[in-house]
């Protein structure tokens, strides 16, 4: 009853709490945050050499990004985030003068920026654009720019983005059109029907078809690679055979082939020969053949005769550029294993070496191997030209390597397509694990005197370090906002040689710093320093590729034993699939330091089965490790270790699994078994049919496995309990579908079922709405946002079940004797913005309120308390609601601008937000992450266990010393006093 | 004749308005007809694993959607093996189960959903049993779930002779509608207050007519003082 009584006063408190409003100074700023912006992996990359603001590289990237960087330190002078998804993806970029202009969605959005200050100069589009067919772009001279697109061609002149003239191409249904060239004042548009012929579209430059025609090519796919050679020659591969067929566009009549002689491809390694067009429009007419893995063909073109220059086995990539007259090949490849990038330099047409070109530069080995290389030559002050390398990493890294062997700038856009993240612990201090020691153990007590005399004498001593240290130097802020993620990146290098402070990594007093491990899509795995964002260690495993799921890439991370459990190492696995083979792949490492596990091998440990459901215990083996369960397509279970068998058996009786089928739509669960060999099996107890041919599931979410709920119930104004329905084995699943009737008409519906027995908790529909869905489970509710398509806004539904005034057991939720069916109070709101993620806070004692972040499309990161999201709310605010705290019932949820708690520091394209508990039960954790990183802390109820920053110490310890100085002189006074009196 | 034709034009608009509501009959009758056509074929199992045998066990009728009223017909009896099997099955702690088929014209076609209980809770209801259909909101099946009336295994089994036949009832649940924005009550509630604000502001009466009883009293005070001075004054030329 006491507690109750506690947590009803303290629940009060909080709710008081919650009605402050909750902001940053403006010296706190970047105190306890940091930003981290990104471009993604780059696709187009174009130089713009020299000029007022130097070097700048300009990149279109895979995540819709068009930016520039600056070429001396790799900051982002600017940057432009296009549409997400298809309508901003980017089909052709290309720069000329101070303008760059990209196409994306096949001539949907055609835009033209200032190359220096990245501001939009014009944007067009092209009517009749299909985003499935890219478009591509060629610029003649400097004003006159051509799209071409599925049924046209379009011209704008590039200064004032009107549009010259468009040209409509014949029979664009059956022929698809993707090549342009110019050749001198001739546009070629090139066509390529499926297994018959190439249609050749010649066009003047103001806009008047000159020829059309076409050349039988029955060899030919859809899907083939070409290239036009310097506006004159199409060159193609033959997809089965391997040759090289090249025609000339002015005049030629039939393909003329190429045998590729003494080479053969291997198509074990690359599926199709890839063409790569080297060098610029003015250097020899040379291309490079993929011919396998890490092998080339270099092929020029002269007089429409094709012939083979050289061939070129292990080379990672390759490269043409012009030195004065003389044009040369840089070829880069990295020496086996190591640290160490090797680039040659070779005339282009001679073959022989040049000297100068040839360095052997650092390119750590988590880069991968590069995979373009773009290189410019500058002139030295004694004469020689120095090398700068510009190099695309197989991790989406760009690295600008120079001729000293050492890296200018790094830039790991694998951060920009971040999949898993968990924040570890950090382990404690070697002192204090002595400390925790002594328990464990059954010494004399002499040894136990002797162990505590010396761990304390050590920590004295330490302390007495750290103060002579912090003496010495004035306590250096890592202050996140001011910093750039580049200026970080070459800081860390240079404390790679020193190593970090041994004292640094470890556990701080109220558990604030932590490593974040994120799993990224390119599968390097990075361990964040939570404090700061610098990255603390960093790995690439080359064959780690990702499962597809529903409509994202997926790639599991699992903490199987924290650093809890001295002296045994903290264990994270990753589980994605092989890129070649695509069976099942793991890999262990240390959270803390990123070196692979010792129990685990360290090349990955590759599962020869297909793989349907993997799960992690929440039991431990005897060395604190939680097994891995997986599941395959034949229904076997697979533990990981494998040592910890017998303990999975040991639990199966109560192990379930469920399998979400997309394609079927059917949830299946499992219960394991033994099969006759001993084995666990999966035996089918239930389904639910979520019927695929009306809608198809999108969702799956089940709740947190580290979430405590601190309060059974909340307590009503009459002083009864209204119980909280807990049932951990909940999950939702989200369904979209449209009506059969009526097309346009979209709904969606929300299961709720329990995971254990498969018994439907709840389900509803809502019509006329549809995606994107983000939806939320915790504690006892479901919060999600969905578009209202009859209102055309935005709204957020939550959903909360409650037992009712008892609770049928009290002890531990069991889902075969469940409670009866829960009352599921619902309320939807319009919410004022597009939520791209959705999370809630998690604090270690789930007694601090919640909070529920929004990640909002425009940038900002919105905080709101649980108690605007509550379908309590009344409508009408009655005295006992009044009593209970309960906030009357707004249809519009409320949008303020101090609840925004990444401030100005705008983050775009967010997919996942990551909170995690902090030591502290006031404070969570908050990574968002997308294609820009943002970390936090938030504190939802406030900092109610510990004092302010401006608490006034000096004035309550100098009222307490006087109030007990004021006691001991009046207690002598009165003393005295009584023995005058004794006196009279 | 005029009368005539006006007479046959009533009648043919009373035939019509006849087929209109004949038609709207049939129609809703139809709609009956196809609630309490949805049959589902109950059966069930005592082994487990993907080979397990399914025997029937009865059939359930949807009478209504809306309502939610459904029927449970079945001339299925335990067998004494079976009724071994079940306690067998209760006393190993293993599970009971069910599934439902929707009966179509196509056998092959058949979908069978499936759900569980575990042995010993059946055993120890006397086979009263719970099965809920799930019928999401176009009326299509999505999920059966079973419950039995004991809410726990204590251990104690019956003996086998008190398992005499299932008694069991059938609940469905649709899908209801997903919560929507309050808007219209809200415009309600903020359009009351106004009105009620409204009400206690508009007040046209003149001055003298809303403040009367605070004037009155006033102006006889005033009055009185006026004539206790007067009476004072006197009484002080009295005395001197």
């Amino acid at each position: 009853m006491n507690t109750l009584d506690f947590s009803i006063i303290f629940q009060f408190a909080i709710l008081l709490f919650d009605r402050n409003i909750q902001c940053l100074y403006e010296d706190q700023a970047g105190t306890f945050d940091w930003r981290q912006q990104y471009v993604g992996r780059a696709q187009f990359v174009e130089y713009i050499q020299g000029g007022q603001s130097g070097t700048r590289i300009i990149v279109g990237t895979e995540q819709n990004v068009v930016a520039a960087i600056n070429g001396k330190n790799g900051q982002i002078g600017w940057r432009q985030v296009l549409e997400k998804g298809p309508s901003g993806h980017i089909n052709d970029l290309k720069v000329s003068g101070n303008y760059v202009v990209t196409v994306s969605a096949g001539g949907e959005h055609i835009r033209c920026f200032n190359a220096i200050s990245g501001s939009l100069h014009w944007e067009s589009s092209i009517p009749g654009a299909l985003p499935s067919h890219p478009a591509t772009i060629q610029i003649h001279g400097s004003d006159l720019v051509a799209v071409l697109s599925y049924d046209r061609i379009v011209a704008y002149n590039i200064e004032a983005g009107n549009e010259l003239w468009s040209l409509a191409l014949t029979d664009s249904t059956k022929v698809k059109y993707s090549y342009l060239a110019f050749s001198e004042e001739v546009l070629y548009a090139v066509g390529i029907s499926d297994r018959s012929h190439v249609s050749l579209n010649s066009v003047r430059l103001d806009g008047t078809e000159k020829t059309s025609r076409s050349v039988a090519a029955v060899w030919i796919a859809s899907d083939n690679k070409c290239s036009i050679l310097k506006g004159s020659h199409l060159i193609c591969v033959d997809k089965n055979s391997g040759i090289l067929q090249i025609l000339s566009l002015a005049n030629g009549v039939n393909f003329a082939p190429l045998v590729l002689q003494d080479v053969k491809v291997d198509y074990n390694k690359v599926s199709f020969p890839n063409l790569q067009l080297l060098g610029d429009p003015h250097s020899p007419a040379v291309i490079a053949v993929e011919v396998g893995d890490q092998e080339y063909v270099l092929v020029a073109v002269e007089n429409g005769m094709a012939r083979v220059v050289k061939h070129l086995p292990k080379v990672a990539a390759l490269q043409v550029m012009g030195m004065g007259e003389q044009w040369l090949l840089l070829t880069a490849r990295r020496s086996d294993n190591t640290d160490v990038l090797n680039v040659f330099g070779s005339d282009l047409l001679t073959g022989s070496p040049v000297h100068e070109l040839s360095h052997s530069l650092k390119y750590p080995i988590h880069h991968g191997n590069p995979q373009r290389l773009y290189g410019t030559l500058s002139k030295l002050r004694d004469g020689s030209s120095g090398l700068s390398l510009l190099t695309c990493g197989e991790d989406h890294s760009l690295v600008l390597l120079t001729h000293s062997g050492k890296a200018l700038w790094t830039r790991e856009e694998a951060l920009a397509s971040i999949l898993s993240v968990e924040m570890v612990d950090l382990p404690v201090s070697q002192i204090m694990a002595k400390m925790e020691d002594e328990f464990g153990t059954n010494d004399n007590i002499l040894q136990m005197f002797l162990k505590r005399f010396s761990t304390q004498l050590s920590q004295l001593w330490t302390f007495a370090l750290q103060l002579k240290h912090r003496l010495r130097i004035p306590r250096q802020h890592h202050a996140g906002g001011s910093i750039s993620e580049t200026e970080r990146m070459s800081e860390e290098d240079s404390d790679d040689d020193e190593g970090l402070d041994e004292t640094y990594l470890t556990r701080d007093e109220f558990n604030l710093h932590k490593i974040i491990v994120v799993v990224t899509g390119p599968g390097k795995v990075f361990g964040l320093d939570s404090n700061t964002g610098v990255s603390i260690w960093k790995t690439f495993y080359p064959s780690l590729g990702t499962f597809h799921r529903i409509d994202r890439d997926v790639l599991l991370l699992f903490v199987q034993r924290t650093t809890a459990h001295f002296p045994h190492q903290p264990v994270c696995t990753v589980l994605g699939k092989d890129k070649v083979s695509g069976l099942p792949i793991m890999f262990s490492f240390h959270p803390i330091t990123g070196l692979p596990s010792e129990s685990a091998p360290s090349e990955g440990r590759r599962l020869n089965y297909k793989i349907v459901n993997a799960v992690m215990l929440t039991q431990m083996d005897e060395h604190f490790l939680h097994p891995i369960v997986v599941m395959d397509s034949e229904k076997k279970f697979h533990v990981y270790p494998q040592s910890d068998v017998d303990l999975v058996k040991q639990f199966s009786a109560s192990l379930f699994v469920f399998t979400t089928d997309i394609e079927t739509g059917i949830i299946t669960g499992y219960g394991v078994e033994l099969d006759k060999k001993q084995q666990l099996i999966g035996n089918p107890l239930w389904t639910v049919d979520t019927n695929r041919n009306l809608q198809a599931i999108t969702k799956v979410v089940t709740k947190r496995a580290l979430e405590h709920v601190h309060s059974q119930g909340i307590v009503l104004e009459d002083r009864s309990v209204q119980y909280k329905y807990l049932n951990p084995n909940l999950i939702a699943v989200l369904t979209e579908g449209e009506e059969a009737q009526q097309k346009a008409s979209a709904f969606f519906s929300v299961y709720l079922i329990d995971g254990v027995t498969g018994n439907l908790v709840f389900h509803c529909t809502h019509k006329k709405s549809k995606g994107p869905i983000q939806l939320m489970h915790s504690e006892n509710w479901i919060v999600y946002n969905y578009w209202n398509q009859k209102q055309r806004r935005m709204e957020l539904a939550v959903l909360e079940l409650y037992e009712g005034t008892r609770q049928s057991n009290a002890t531990a939720f069991t889902s075969f004797h469940p409670p009866p069916p829960p009352i599921v109070m619902r309320q939807a709101y319009i919410f004022p913005g597009h939520i791209s993620a959705l999370a809630t806070t998690i604090t270690e004692k789930g007694i601090t309120s919640k909070q529920l972040l929004f990640a909002l499309e425009t940038g900002g990161v919105l905080g709101l308390p649980k108690l605007l999201i509550d379908p309590r709310r009344p409508e009408v605010l009655s005295q006992e609601a009044r009593e209970e705290g309960l906030v009357p019932y707004l249809p519009e949820l409320p949008r303020p601008a101090d609840h925004i708690i990444n401030y100005h520091q705008s983050v775009f394209n967010i997919h996942g937000i990551h909170t995690a508990p902090a030591g502290l039960e006031s404070t969570s954790l908050v990574l968002c992450y997308g294609l820009d990183l943002f970390y936090t802390r938030v504190m939802p109820s406030k900092m109610f266990d510990v004092l302010k920053e401006d608490f006034d110490y000096f004035f309550i310890s100098s009222v307490l010393i006087g109030m007990i100085v004021v006691s001991v002189i009046t207690q002598r006074l009165a003393v005295r006093k009584a023995l005058n009196r004794a006196w009279k | 004749m005029a009368e005539h034709l006006a007479a046959k034009c009533y009648n043919n608009l009373l035939l019509t308005l006849l087929f209109i509501i004949s038609s709207l009959m049939t129609l809703a009758l139809s709609e009956d007809e196809y609630d309490g056509l949805y049959t589902l074929n109950v059966e069930h199992s005592f082994s487990s694993g993907e080979e397990a045998v399914f025997s029937k066990r009865g059939v359930i009728t949807l009478h209504s959607l809306k309502s939610g009223t459904a029927e449970f017909f079945t001339d299925f009896e335990l067998s004494d093996t079976q009724r071994q099997q079940l306690k067998e099955l209760a006393a190993n702690d293993g599970v009971y189960r069910l599934r439902v088929g929707r009966v179509s014209t196509d056998e092959n076609s058949v979908n069978y959903l499936y759900s569980f209980v575990k042995a010993c809770a059946l055993v120890e209801s006397r086979l009263s049993d719970v099965i809920t259909v799930h019928v999401d909101h176009s009326g299509s099946l999505i999920g059966i779930s079973v419950t039995t009336t004991a809410p726990w295994c204590s251990g104690r089994l019956p003996a086998v002779g008190d398992l005499q036949d299932f008694n069991t009832t059938v609940e469905v649940q649709q899908s209801v509608t997903g919560p929507i924005p309050e808007t219209q009550a809200y415009i309600q509630r903020l359009e009351m207050e106004k009105q009620q604000a409204k009400g206690q502001q508009v007040d046209n009466r003149s001055f003298f007519a809303k403040y009367w009883m605070y004037l009155v009293p006033l102006v006889i005070f005033i009055m009185i003082v006026q004539n206790a001075d007067q009476g004072a004054q006197g009484g002080g030329g009295g005395r001197g």
